[in-house]
């Protein structure tokens, strides 16, 4: 029950900026995408007929064990794959290449060692033509509400996995893309506040109705914030399932509905993995009994 | 008096710590073995009698100071152009179609062998010696800068890929700083191969105060004494210059290490 202690802000608040949800996100198809890695001459298939539609502004979470290829649908998404098969559009744009529209939050964090927290997060902004003034205050903003004030001068090397894995957050929201792809951003960060930074992520993508695609590989986070859950199963199973949430955000994570399709999904997990190798990576949540 | 050892002992136990003890025991049986060929080998007591002679006309001080000031402008300016002909070509495709084999052919080429053309151009004088100190530093320099930039990790490039880091930006913010360890590495090269080629433009390219005219001016007028106190002093100098460029490496470096290590483990 990570999410039960969630506090929300106030209803009549946040009904006001749900108003302000109108479509900046956009869609993201996926059709019959496949990918093959070649290892030393050997081909190593990873996906194969992934056939995803995410309307614009929803919030899609996927989950799955570790090496199913999670990371390498959030990278062809992003453009950094080059080499795949089917076809992807960001709106009504085919990807073939890293675009404006999309940020990525690595599941590394990829800060540059030789900049400071703020220098990176305001990296991000160097291809928008803004006033320094305004800059900066984008910066503040976003380093306040990963909770890193006070660290905004200290170099990635000084700070913690999960302090860094913030600042990479921030960066990662700091420019608004329509499309943001975050690969297990909270793996790293302590529980409490993990808490916090659902509960933004929540209200972030309320606000901006941003398109969110995140991995994770906890169940009920990926409950608490999608509109829909992918479940991937490493070959040979289905290619992908997915579970519909249908519940008005924001999610307190202790609501019935959800607990019941948490229940749903660890069978789900369970009926494809009577073989222990198949969960056997960093997924703790999967091995819970169903 | 029973546990502390003898202080000879103790004394010869922290000499050959440091390392120290081979070159003092060499000048001892040097100074000791010495008789009858001062002409050829001078012994130790009469070099720093000469030493001292030298110094006391300011003449020795004044080589010295000519030779490092040769040393540094051609190092800053073989530096500086090594440094941005390598990181140009790493960063640039085209630039590297362009130039890269004629700069493979060019670091094949022994520095030395353009003294002539170098003189026939140039004259004997400081600018040919500096030009020819500046080559020298700018191969190892080029060399690593290039390497450097080349070996910024993917995973770097494709945040930049991400964010749509204009050229500069990426030089400035990525290609440049990842390849600093590189490019430090390539300086302390470059400042090892301007020492040797500010001696040797020195021995090559006829009389101005300098540590070499002091060696070319030992051998004009016999005198192995002069010889050696040059050879001491390029010696000597060479390994004060490097160690302070360490210095400087180890108090540029530490995030960098840092991120190597942090990423070792991850
Ligand atoms: N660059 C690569 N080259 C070869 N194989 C890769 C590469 N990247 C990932 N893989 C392989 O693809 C599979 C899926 O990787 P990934 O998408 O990172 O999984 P996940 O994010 O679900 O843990 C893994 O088996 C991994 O070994
Ligand atoms: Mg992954």
């Amino acid at each position: 029950m990570i999410a039960s202690s969630i506090k929300l802000a106030p209803a009549s608040a946040l009904h006001l900026v749900q108003g302000a949800q109108q479509g900046r996100g956009q869609a993201v198809r996926l059709v019959d995408v496949g990918k093959t890695y070649t290892i030393s001459g050997r081909a190593l298939p990873v996906l194969r007929d992934i056939s995803l539609n995410i309307n614009a502004g929803r919030f899609v979470t996927i989950v799955g064990a570790s090496g199913c290829g999670k990371s390498t649908i959030l990278r062809i998404i992003a453009g950094l794959e080059k080499d795949f098969t089917g076809s992807v559009r960001i709106g009504e744009q085919a990807v073939n290449g890293p675009s404006f529209d999309c940020g990525l939050v690595f599941q590394d964090h990829r800060l540059f060692p030789w900049l400071t927290v703020r220098q990176n997060v305001a990296m991000a902004l160097r291809a928008r033509k803004l006033p320094t003034e305004q800059r900066n205050a984008l910066v503040s903003a976003h380093l306040d509400l990963v909770r890193l004030n006070g660290f905004e001068d200290a170099y990635p090397h000084q700070l913690s996995g999960g302090m860094a894995q913030r600042a990479a957050i921030a960066r990662g929201l700091v420019n608004e893309p329509s499309v943001l792809l975050l690969d297990e951003p909270l793996g790293a960060v302590d529980a409490l506040t993990r808490l916090h930074l659902q509960r933004e992520l929540q209200r972030i993508w309320m606000t901006k109705g941003t398109t969110m695609i995140m991995v994770t590989h906890d169940i009920e986070e990926a409950l608490l914030l999608g509109d829909q859950v992918v479940i991937l199963q490493p070959r040979p199973g289905p290619a992908q399932q997915i579970i519909d949430v249908n519940l008005p955000h924001p999610r307190s994570g202790d609501e019935n509905t959800l607990l019941a399709l948490r229940k749903k999904i660890f069978a789900t997990l369970h009926v494809g993995d009577e073989d222990e190798t198949k969960t056997g990576g960093g997924s703790t949540a999967t091995r819970q009994p169903p | 008096m029973l546990a502390r050892p003898p202080l000879t002992r103790r004394l010869l136990h922290s000499l050959s710590n440091s390392g120290l003890l081979l070159p003092i025991g060499l000048i001892v049986i040097w100074q000791a073995a010495d008789r009858a060929t001062p002409r050829f080998l001078p012994n130790p007591a009469d070099l720093i009698h000469v030493t001292i002679g030298l110094s006391a006309h300011g003449l020795l001080a004044q080589d010295l100071l000519a030779s490092v000031v040769r040393m540094l402008c051609g190092f800053a300016a073989g530096a500086t152009g090594g440094a941005i002909i390598g990181i140009a070509l790493a960063a640039s495709p085209r630039l590297h179609t362009l130039l890269g084999p004629a700069v493979s052919a060019w670091r094949q080429l022994p520095i030395f062998s353009l003294v002539p053309l170098l003189t026939l151009w140039f004259g004997l004088d400081e600018k040919a010696k500096i030009i020819l100190i500046a080559l020298a530093t700018s191969i190892p320099v080029m060399l690593n800068a290039y390497e450097g930039v080349r070996a910024v990790p993917k995973k770097y490039t494709e945040v930049a890929d991400m964010l749509h880091l204009n050229p500069l930006s990426r030089l400035l913010l990525l290609q440049a700083p990842a390849a600093m360890p590189f490019l430090l590495t390539g300086l302390r090269q470059g400042m090892a191969f301007a020492w040797m080629a500010t001696v040797a433009s020195e021995l090559f390219l006829a009389a101005a105060p300098g540590l070499g005219a002091v060696i070319m001016a030992g051998q004009e007028r016999m005198r192995p004494d002069m010889i050696i106190i040059g050879i001491s002093l390029i010696g000597g100098v060479g390994i004060l210059m490097n160690a302070a460029l360490t210095g400087a490496i180890r108090w540029v470096l530490p995030a960098w290490r840092a991120t190597d290590q942090q990423d070792n483990l991850s």
